[in-house]
C-alpha cells in the first residue's frame, strides 16, 4: 500500500515534466512554422496561354534556410509532379517545365515544407488560339446508300500547335463536295469539337469531305455512294438455236440493273438464276454484274424439256420467270442390220441432217440393262458377248436425244 | 557379407530407378515446355477474361447526345477502356513505367504521357494514385461509333507523392476532365484529356455516435465456426439460442467480424450476405445492436486495391446501413498489428480513405477501429466518431491506460476486447484455470464500474479449432486462443455467473 500511495505523487510529477517539457517544444515548433509561412512566398502563375517554354515562378519572400526544404508540387491534366527550386542570380525560382504547360487545362499548385501546406493555388492554361496546328476530321460511315434516309458524319476538332482542344465558339469552316458542286457550313466548336451531318446524295458517286479553321485545314476523306436496293428487272434468253442438242451453250442476261433513283447497281452485284425444269430438276448459276447487267451460261439439255428461269438478287429483288422451249433434234433412230453378236446404231443425224455432235449419249437397253454409250461421228456400236448373255432373241430399246426405238435382236 | 551384397544391389537398383525416373520427368518437362506457346487464338484477344481490378465508382449522369444512341455494349467498353487508361495511366506514374500507355492512349496522347513520365523518371518521382468515383456525361457519340467525347465531373480520388522514395505529401483532388475517345484496333483510346476544373475536397461531418455509451457486450463467433460466422451449417436457431444466452448476460451489444474474402471481395456472396442478414435479424428479435467489424483479414491496403475495396464496402454497408440492428461500423480489426509488414504510412492512409467512403454511403452509423492497444487507438482520432481499442495486459494497468486515453479526446472511448482465456495446459508454466478467468473478470467489472467503462468481452465460447491464420500454428498460441470463452462445450464457466451477477449490470 505505501508503493502504491509512493506510486501517485511520482506518477503526478512525471507528467506534469512531461506535459511541461511537449507544451516547450510545441511551441517552438510552432513558431518556426509561422516563420516558414510568412517568410516564404511565391507570386502565383496566373492564367495564360499554354507555351513550350515553360512558366518561371519567382519567389516574392524566401529565407535561404528554409528554401531547401520546400517543396513544389505541381499536377495538370496528365498529372502531377515535383518540381525543384532553383537558384539563379541569387534569387530562388521554380520553372514549370513544358511537360506541364504545354497542355491546355486547369494546373493546382501546392508549395510544402516538410509536409504541411505553405501556399497553394491554381491557374488555368488556356489553348493558344493565333497559333494553330490543323483540324483533325473523323468521317464515318465512309459507304453510304444514295437515298433520302443515309448520311454520314463529319467530326472536326481543331488544336492548336500544341495539341490542345480549341474554346468553345471557334468557328470552323465545314466544306464537301460532290459531282462538282460544294457546299460549306460554319459549326461552332463545343466541348473541343464540332460534328456536321451530312445527308447523302441520290446518285452514287465519291463525296469529298474537308474543313477549315482560318489557315488551317483537315486532311480530305471521302465517303463513297453506293446505289440503293435494287428495282425489280428482267431477264432474257440468247442462244443460237432452240435444240436440245447436249452441245450449245444458251446466255441469260438481265436488262440493266438500277435502284429507285436510277444509279446503276455496283458492279459485281451477284445475279443468282434459278432453273427448273419439266422434268422438276432444279439448278442455279450465278453470275456478276458488269455496269448492271448479269450473264449467265448454260449447255443446252440433250432431250426436248421446258426450262423456267428466274434471276434473284439475294435480299434485294427478283426477275419475273421466263420459259425456255428446246426441240429435239433427231427425228428418228437408224439401227443397222445386225452382224454376228455387234449392234451398230446411227449414224444418228440432226436438224439439218448433219451427224449430231461427238459424245451425245444413246443408251442400249436389253434385259433392263443399260449401257450408255457416247457417239463418234454419229456413230455408236456395241458388242454384246454370248458368255454373260445366253443365246436367244431379245429385244433391244435404244434411246437418245429423247427419242426411242424398238427392235428385236438375236444373239448367237 | 551376402546380406551386405543383398542391401548394395537393392540400393544400386534402387538409385538406378530413381535417377531414370528423374530423367525421363525432366526430358518430358522440357518437351512439354517447348510445346508451349503462343496461341493463335489469343491474338485476338478473346479468351482473357477480365478480372476485378480497378472498380472505381462510376455514375453515367447521361448519355443523351446528338450523334448516335449508345448501345449498352459499347457503353460498357467505353467505361472499361477508359477506367483502364487511368489505371495504366496510375501505374505509369507510380513505376515510371510506359507498359500498358500504348493501348490506351492515341499516339499524340501517347506522347504527352510519356514525357511526364519521362520527367518524373528523371528526377526520381514516383506519384502513387488512384481515382475512387466518376461522374460521367456523353457529350457526343459519333454515328460510325468510332468517336465519343465524355465529361467526366467529380473525379475524386487520393495520390501520394514520393520523391527519391521519400514521402513527401498526400493530397485528395476532385477534379472535371474532358475525354475525347477514339476506337482504334478494338480499344477506345484516349486522344484528348482535359483538366477543366478543380474543386475543393467535400469535408465528411463527424457523426455523432448514439448508442455508444453504456455498451456492454461480447465479441462474438458461433461456437463451431469461430472465425467463420457465415458457414452454410449454422442455421437461425444457433444464433437465435447464443443470442438468448447473451440477453440472460443482460448485454446490449454483439460484435461481429466479416472476412473481406469470405464475402467474395468486390464481387459480393449473396448467399452470405444473406446469413449476414440473418444474424441482424435474430440479434434485432433479442433486442441486441451490431457492431460490424469489416475488412477481417484483409492485409494489402495497396492504393491500387482501393477501388476494389472500396466496392466491397459499398454493397455491405447500402444492403445493411437501414438494418435496425446495425449500431456501427469497425473499419478493421486491429490493422496497428499490420504497420511493420505494410508500413504505417500505407495502412492509416487506407484506413482514412476507407472512413469517408463509408461516411458517404452512411450518413447516420458511427464508424470506429479497433486498435489492438490503447497506446495505438490514438491513431486517426480526428476521423473516426468513437474510439475502440483492446486490452491484453495487465488488468491493473487497465484503469490508468483508459484513463489516459480519455485524457486525449472528447469522443467516446470503447473497449473493443479483453478477456483472459482459462488455459492451464501444457504449453504454460503457470496459465489460469476457470477460476482466474472468473477472478479476472471479476476485478475488471470493477474497474469497469467505476470508471464506466464501455466494453464488449472477448469471447462467448471456447472454440475447438482455431484456423491457422488468427494465431499462427503456434501451439501455445493457438492453445490460448481456443479458451477465451466464458462457456465452454460443457456448460457454463464461473466466469459467466460473475459476468451475468455484475453490479453494474443493464436493467
Amino acid at each position: 500500500m505505501i508503493k502504491r500511495n509512493l506510486h501517485v505523487p511520482i506518477f503526478i510529477v512525471t507528467v506534469l515534466i512531461a506535459l511541461l517539457f511537449s507544451c516547450s517544444t510545441a511551441t517552438q515548433k510552432e513558431e518556426e512554422k509561422r516563420i516558414t509561412t510568412y517568410n516564404c512566398s511565391i507570386k502565383a502563375p496566373v492564367d495564360q496561354v499554354v507555351t513550350n517554354a515553360g512558366i518561371v515562378v519567382h519567389f516574392t519572400s524566401f529565407v535561404r534556410d528554409i528554401v531547401e526544404q520546400l517543396e513544389f508540387i505541381i499536377s495538370g491534366t496528365y498529372g502531377t509532379t515535383v518540381l525543384p527550386i532553383q537558384l539563379d542570380n541569387e534569387q530562388f525560382k521554380i520553372n514549370i517545365p513544358k511537360e506541364i504547360t504545354q497542355h491546355a487545362g486547369r494546373i493546382n499548385w501546392q508549395l510544402i515544407a516538410g509536409g504541411k501546406t505553405i501556399q497553394k493555388g491554381d491557374f488555368k492554361l488556356f489553348s493558344n488560339t493565333n497559333a494553330l496546328k490543323t483540324v483533325e476530321n473523323y468521317l464515318g460511315p465512309r459507304s453510304i446508300i444514295a437515298n433520302n434516309r443515309d448520311y454520314t458524319m463529319l467530326v472536326s476538332i481543331p488544336v492548336d500547335s500544341l495539341d490542345n482542344l480549341l474554346p468553345d465558339g471557334t468557328n470552323v469552316s465545314m466544306r464537301h463536295q460532290f459531282k462538282g458542286v460544294i457546299q460549306q457550313e460554319i459549326h461552332r466548336v463545343t466541348a473541343g469539337f464540332t460534328w456536321h451531318k451530312i445527308n447523302s446524295p441520290l446518285i452514287t458517286g465519291r463525296l469529298i469531305t474537308g474543313s477549315t479553321l482560318n489557315n488551317i485545314s483537315s486532311t480530305e476523306l471521302v465517303a463513297d455512294v453506293f446505289p440503293d436496293i435494287a428495282r425489280p428487272f428482267k431477264i432474257y434468253e440468247d442462244s443460237n438455236h432452240n435444240y436440245a442438242d447436249g452441245n450449245e451453250i444458251i446466255s441469260i442476261k438481265t436488262d440493266q440493273i438500277k435502284d429507285p433513283n436510277g444509279n446503276v447497281m455496283s458492279d459485281g452485284t451477284i445475279v443468282t438464276f434459278f432453273m427448273t425444269d419439266n422434268f422438276n430438276q432444279r439448278w442455279t448459276t450465278t453470275a456478276s454484274t458488269v455496269n448492271g447487267y448479269a450473264f449467265a451460261k448454260a449447255l443446252h439439255p440433250e432431250k426436248p424439256s421446258t426450262w423456267t428461269v428466274r434471276g434473284v438478287i439475294t435480299g434485294m429483288v427478283e426477275s419475273p420467270e421466263i420459259e425456255i422451249k428446246f426441240q429435239s433434234i433427231l427425228k428418228e433412230i437408224t439401227i443397222q442390220p445386225q452382224e454376228s453378236n455387234t449392234i451398230i446404231v446411227g449414224p444418228l443425224t440432226s436438224y439439218l441432217g448433219q451427224v449430231v455432235p461427238d459424245g451425245i449419249q444413246v443408251s442400249l437397253k436389253l434385259n433392263d440393262k443399260e449401257i450408255i454409250l457416247k457417239t463418234k461421228k454419229g456413230i455408236v456400236s456395241h458388242t454384246y458377248d454370248s458368255k454373260t448373255i445366253l443365246p436367244g432373241t431379245y429385244e433391244l430399246k435404244v434411246a437418245s436425244l429423247g427419242v426411242t426405238a424398238l427392235k428385236a435382236i438375236d444373239l448367237k | 557379407m551376402k546380406k551386405n551384397k543383398i542391401l548394395y544391389r537393392i540400393f544400386i537398383i534402387t538409385v538406378f530407378i530413381f535417377l531414370n525416373a528423374g530423367v525421363i520427368y525432366g526430358i518430358s518437362q522440357v518437351i512439354a515446355y517447348l510445346n508451349t506457346g503462343a496461341d493463335s487464338s489469343k491474338m485476338l484477344h478473346l479468351d482473357v477474361a477480365r478480372t476485378d481490378y480497378y472498380l472505381p465508382d462510376v455514375t453515367w449522369v447521361s448519355i443523351n447526345n446528338p450523334g448516335r444512341p449508345m448501345e449498352a455494349a459499347n457503353q460498357q467498353k467505353i467505361e472499361q477502356d477508359y477506367l483502364d487508361a487511368w489505371y495504366v495511366k496510375n501505374l505509369a506514374l507510380e513505376n515510371n513505367n510506359i507498359d500498358g500507355i500504348y493501348d490506351h492512349y492515341t499516339e499524340t496522347a501517347r506522347k504527352k504521357v510519356n514525357a511526364l513520365i519521362e520527367y518524373n523518371a528523371a528526377q526520381k518521382i514516383s506519384i502513387q494514385s488512384t481515382t475512387l468515383s466518376h461522374h460521367i456525361t456523353l457529350n457526343f457519340y459519333s454515328t460510325d461509333g468510332t468517336v465519343a467525347v465524355l465529361t467526366d465531373r467529380q473525379v475524386t480520388g487520393v495520390e501520394k507523392i514520393y520523391k527519391d522514395h521519400v514521402f513527401l505529401t498526400q493530397r485528395e483532388f476532385n477534379d472535371d476532365y474532358r475525354i475525347i475517345l477514339l476506337l482504334e484496333d478494338g480499344f477506345w483510346r484516349v486522344r484528348h484529356f482535359e483538366k477543366l476544373a478543380a474543386h475543393q475536397n467535400t469535408s465528411i461531418a463527424q457523426i455523432a455516435p448514439v448508442g455508444i455509451e453504456k455498451m456492454q457486450g461480447l465479441n462474438y463467433y458461433p461456437e463451431k465456426h469461430p472465425w467463420d460466422t457465415f458457414n452454410d451449417s449454422i442455421k437461425k436457431e444457433t444464433l437465435k439460442a447464443d443470442f438468448e444466452i447473451i440477453k440472460d448476460l443482460k448485454l446490449n451489444t454483439i460484435r461481429i467480424f466479416i472476412g473481406y474474402e469470405d464475402l467474395g471481395k468486390a464481387a459480393i456472396d449473396n448467399l452470405k450476405l444473406k446469413r449476414l442478414k440473418t444474424l441482424l435479424d435474430q440479434a434485432q428479435k433479442a433486442d441486441l445492436k451490431v457492431m460490424i467489424t469489416l475488412f477481417d483479414f484483409y492485409g494489402d491496403y495497396d492504393m491500387n486495391n482501393w477501388t476494389l475495396t472500396n466496392r466491397h464496402l459499398k454493397s455491405i454497408v447500402n444492403s445493411l446501413k437501414d438494418h435496425p440492428a446495425v449500431l456501427c461500423w469497425d473499419i478493421k480489426n486491429e490493422p496497428d498489428l499490420d504497420f511493420e509488414n505494410r508500413g504505417k504510412d500505407r495502412v492509416l492512409s487506407w484506413l482514412s480513405q476507407t472512413i469517408k467512403a463509408v461516411k458517404q454511403l452512411d450518413s447516420l452509423h458511427p464508424v470506429t477501429i479497433g486498435w489492438s492497444t490503447h497506446k495505438a487507438a490514438l491513431h486517426l482520432k480526428e476521423d473516426v466518431d468513437f474510439i475502440s481499442y483492446h486490452y491484453y495486459q495487465d488488468l491493473e494497468d487497465l484503469s490508468k491506460a483508459h484513463n489516459s486515453l480519455k485524457k486525449t479526446t472528447l469522443k467516446p472511448i470503447v473497449l473493443q476486447e479483453i478477456g483472459l482465456p482459462s488455459y492451464d495446459g501444457f504449453w504454460t508454466f503457470n496459465g489460469n484455470d476457470k477460476e482466474d478467468q472468473a477472478l479476472f473478470y471479476k476485478q475488471f467489472l470493477e474497474t469497469q464500474k467505476r470508471d464506466s467503462i464501455n466494453y464488449l468481452l472477448w469471447t462467448l465460447y471456447d472454440f475447438d479449432t482455431i484456423p491457422q491464420d488468427v494465431a499462427g500454428s503456434l501451439p501455445w498460441r493457438r492453445n490460448k486462443q481456443a479458451y477465451f470463452g466464458i462457456m465452454d462445450s460443457t456448460g457454463i464457466k464461473p466466469a459467466y455467473n460473475v459476468i451475468k451477477n455484475r453490479s453494474s449490470r443493464l436493467p
